[in-house]
C-alpha cells in the first residue's frame, strides 16, 4: 500500500526492568531483590512513515516503552536500530548529538516546559543546543512554525511565559519544539490525554498534518482507543510489559483477535443507544508488574482460560499476517 | 517549602509577626524593607552622620544621653550614638560576606548533590547533618576561636553554620524538581547536564533561596552579635553592637542603662527589619500562589 515499506525502527527483545526499593533491613532479611518488569521481551518493527499505535491500561508498560525507545531511559536489554543505528550502542555525546533525529511530546503540556523560560527560548533552544542556524535563522524559523501551529502572533507567543498558555497552546509549543531540529521519528506520549476533548481532535489534526509535511514515523501511545483509530497505521495492544496482539488497526477494530484486545474494544463506547451488544469484562485488576502471572500473562483475568494458559507462555504468532500471543487462536 | 526553618530565630521571628499582623504582609514587607533601607543607609554614610569619632573619648566617661551626646558616651568616653551608627557597618558586612560564603558554598553543592544523588548524596548530606545537629552559635564559638578575630574569620566561622541550611533547601528541591517533565523535556533535545543543571533546575529552586538568603542574614548578624559578646568577635575599640552590649551590661547595675540599651535596640530593629522583610518575600515567592499547574 505504502510507497516506502522500508523499516525504520527495528526494536528487538527490549527489557525494561525496575529495582524495587527494599530498605536495607528487608534486603538482609528476604535476600532476594525485587524487580519490576514493566517492559518485558518487546519486539516491533516501524516502517517508515508510519504511525504504529501502542495501547493498553495504566501500568501496562506502554510509556516506559516509549521512553525507553528513544532511550530517556536506559534498557535493561534489547536493541533499539533506527535507521540501520543502534541507539543501545551510543554514549555520552554521541547519543546527546543523535537526539536531534528523535524526540517526544509528553502527556502533560503543563509541567513539559520550563516556568522560567521564554516560549521562543524553550523552541530555540533545541537548534542552539545542535548548533542549527544563526540567531536570527532560529527565529525565523520558530516564528514561522508558530505561524502554522496558529500560536499567533508569533511575536508575541515568542516572548511570553509558559503560564499564560492554556493547555492547547502548551501542547503546540510542545510539538514545535519536538519538531524544530526536523526529526525524523516522534513518541507521542498519550499526548491528548491531558487536553479538553475540544482541543484533542485539534492536536491529533496538527500531528497528522506535521506527519505528512515533516515525513515523521510516529510512536503513538495512548490508551484512547478512538485517537488511536484516527492517528494511527498499525496498533500493538500491551499488557504487563508485553505485545500480545499486534495488527493493522483496520484488522484490530474489526475483528480483535486476542481475548484481551476483545475486552478493550467493548469497552469503546458506541455513539448509538440502540445498538445492543456483548459487555466483556475482564476479572478483577492488573496483576502486578512485580509478580507476573505464569503462564499466559492474561490467565488470571481472562474468560476463556483454559489449562494450557496457566503453563505456557505464547508466543507472538504470525496469523494471516496478524501477530497474536494467544493459545487459542 | 523550607524544611526545618523554624530552627533559625528569624523564621520564629516573621511566623510570630504573621500571627500577629495576619495576612497584611505586604505591609510587613514594606515595614521590613523601611528599616533595612534606614540601616543600610546608615552603614554608608556613617562619617556624614555620626557627630563623634566611634574610637576616640569626646567627652566624660559615662555621661547620660544629652543633647551633644545624643545616646551618652561609655565608661571610656566614646559617643554611644557614634558607636551606634558605626556598628551597623560591621554587623551589615559580616552578615552579608558570611551568607555570601554560605550560600556560595552551600547552594552550588546542594545542586551537585542534589542532581547526581546516589553515594555522593549520602556522605555529603551526613556531613551537612552533622554540622547542622550543632547549635549554631556554639558551632561558630568553636570555630572562631580556632581561627581567631579578623573580618573575614568571623565571617566564616558564621558561614560555616549556615551552609547546611543552603545545601538542605537546595538539595531537597533539586530532587523534586528533577524529576519535573521540563527537565526530562532538557534532556530529550539533547542538553547537557551543565546546561540542565544551570538553566532548567536552578532557575526553579532560586526563589526559596531567595527568602533563606534574608532570612540567614537577620541570623548571622545575631550570630556576629552573640560572638562579638563573648569578644570572640571584632577586636575593640572597633565599633560593634555585639561588643557594645557586653561592656554596657557591666554597667546596668549603676544605673547606666544607655550603653547597653542603644545597642540592644539596634540588633533587635535590624534583626527584626529582615524577617519582617524575609517573610514579606516568602509571600511574595511562595509558588502556590503564583500559578503552577
Amino acid at each position: 500500500m505504502r510507497m516506502n515499506e522500508e523499516t525504520f525502527l527495528k526494536v528487538e527483545h527490549l527489557r525494561k526492568e525496575f529495582d524495587l526499593k527494599v530498605s536495607w533491613i528487608k534486603a538482609i532479611f528476604k535476600g532476594k531483590k525485587k524487580t519490576v518488569k514493566a517492559v518485558d521481551d518487546v519486539s516491533f518493527e516501524i516502517k517508515r512513515g508510519e504511525t504504529l499505535g501502542i495501547v493498553g491500561e495504566s501500568g501496562s508498560g506502554k510509556t516506559t516503552l516509549g521512553r525507553t525507545v528513544i532511550r530517556l531511559i536506559e534498557p535493561t536489554s534489547g536493541k533499539i536500530i533506527m535507521d540501520n543505528t543502534d541507539l543501545t550502542k551510543l554514549k555520552g555525546d554521541v547519543l546527546r548529538k543523535a537526539r536531534r533525529d528523535f524526540s517526544i511530546i509528553f502527556q502533560d503540556p503543563m509541567a513539559s516546559l520550563n516556568p522560567y523560560m521564554r516560549i521562543g527560548k524553550i523552541v530555540s533552544h533545541p537548534l542552539e543546543i545542535h548548533n542549527i542556524g544563526t540567531k536570527q535563522e532560529r527565529k525565523e524559523k520558530i516564528l514561522s512554525l508558530f505561524e502554522k501551529f496558529n500560536l499567533t502572533p508569533p511575536e508575541e507567543f515568542y516572548n511570553r511565559f509558559p503560564k499564560y498558555l492554556s493547555g492547547g497552546q502548551r501542547q503546540r509549543v510542545v510539538i514545535a519544539r519536538a519538531l524544530i531540529t526536523n526529526p525524523k521519528f516522534i513518541v507521542a506520549d498519550e499526548p491528548t490525554a491531558m487536553l479538553d476533548v475540544s482541543v484533542r481532535s485539534q492536536i491529533l489534526k496538527l500531528m497528522i498534518q506535521v506527519k505528512e509535511e515533516f515525513k515523521l514515523t510516529y510512536l503513538f501511545i495512548t490508551h484512547d482507543l478512538a485517537g488511536a483509530k484516527y492517528i494511527c497505521d498499525r496498533i500493538g495492544v500491551m499488557y504487563l510489559g508485553r505485545i500480545i496482539e499486534i495488527a493493522k488497526k483496520e484488522d484490530i477494530f474489526k475483528e480483535p483477535l486476542h481475548p484481551y484486545t476483545k475486552i478493550l474494544m467493548s469497552a469503546i463506547p458506541i455513539p448509538d443507544p440502540n445498538t445492543k451488544r456483548e459487555k466483556l469484562m475482564p476479572k478483577g485488576e492488573i496483576p502486578s508488574a512485580t509478580n507476573i502471572p505464569k503462564g499466559c500473562r492474561f490467565h488470571t483475568r481472562c474468560p476463556f482460560a483454559k489449562d494450557i494458559c496457566k503453563e505456557q507462555e505464547p508466543e507472538l504468532r504470525d496469523i494471516g499476517g496478524r501477530l497474536v500471543a494467544c493459545h487459542l487462536v | 517549602m523550607i524544611q526545618n526553618s523554624n530552627q533559625m530565630i528569624s523564621a520564629r521571628i516573621s511566623s510570630f509577626l504573621k500571627d500577629l499582623l495576619g495576612d497584611s504582609s505586604g505591609i510587613m514587607a514594606i515595614v521590613g524593607f523601611a528599616i533595612l533601607t534606614i540601616f543600610i543607609l546608615m552603614a554608608i554614610f556613617a562619617p556624614l552622620i555620626a557627630p563623634y569619632n566611634p574610637i576616640q573619648p569626646s567627652g566624660n566617661p559615662l555621661t547620660p544621653p544629652n543633647l551633644h551626646h545624643l545616646m551618652g558616651t561609655d565608661n571610656m568616653g566614646y559617643d554611644v550614638f557614634s558607636r551606634f551608627i558605626y556598628g551597623s557597618r560591621m554587623a551589615l558586612i559580616i552578615a552579608f560576606i558570611a551568607t555570601l560564603i554560605a550560600a556560595g558554598v552551600g547552594i552550588p553543592l546542594g545542586l551537585i548533590v542534589g542532581y547526581f544523588g546516589g553515594p555522593l548524596d549520602r556522605v555529603i548530606t551526613m556531613i551537612m547533618d552533622s554540622v547542622y545537629t550543632f547549635p549554631g552559635l556554639i558551632l561558630a564559638i568553636a570555630i572562631a576561636a580556632v581561627l581567631g578575630p579578623g573580618i573575614i574569620n568571623i565571617s566564616l566561622s558564621i558561614a560555616v553554620v549556615y551552609i547546611p541550611t543552603y545545601y538542605r533547601v537546595i538539595r531537597s528541591q533539586v530532587a523534586s524538581v528533577k524529576n519535573e517533565l521540563y527537565v526530562e523535556s532538557a534532556y530529550s533535545i539533547g542538553a547537557k547536564t551543565s546546561t540542565i543543571i544551570f538553566k532548567y533546575i536552578l532557575p526553579n529552586v532560586l526563589p526559596s533561596i531567595i527568602v533563606v538568603l534574608s532570612m540567614n542574614i537577620a541570623d548571622a548578624i545575631m550570630t556576629e552579635a552573640g560572638l562579638s559578646f563573648l569578644g570572640l568577635g571584632i577586636t575593640p575599640p572597633t565599633p560593634d553592637w555585639g561588643y557594645d552590649l557586653a561592656n554596657g551590661q557591666q554597667f546596668i547595675i549603676s544605673n547606666d542603662w544607655w550603653m547597653a540599651f542603644f545597642p540592644g535596640v539596634a540588633i533587635i530593629l535590624i534583626v527584626l527589619g529582615f524577617s519582617m522583610f524575609a517573610e514579606g518575600l516568602n509571600e511574595y515567592f511562595n509558588p502556590n500562589i503564583g500559578e503552577k499547574r
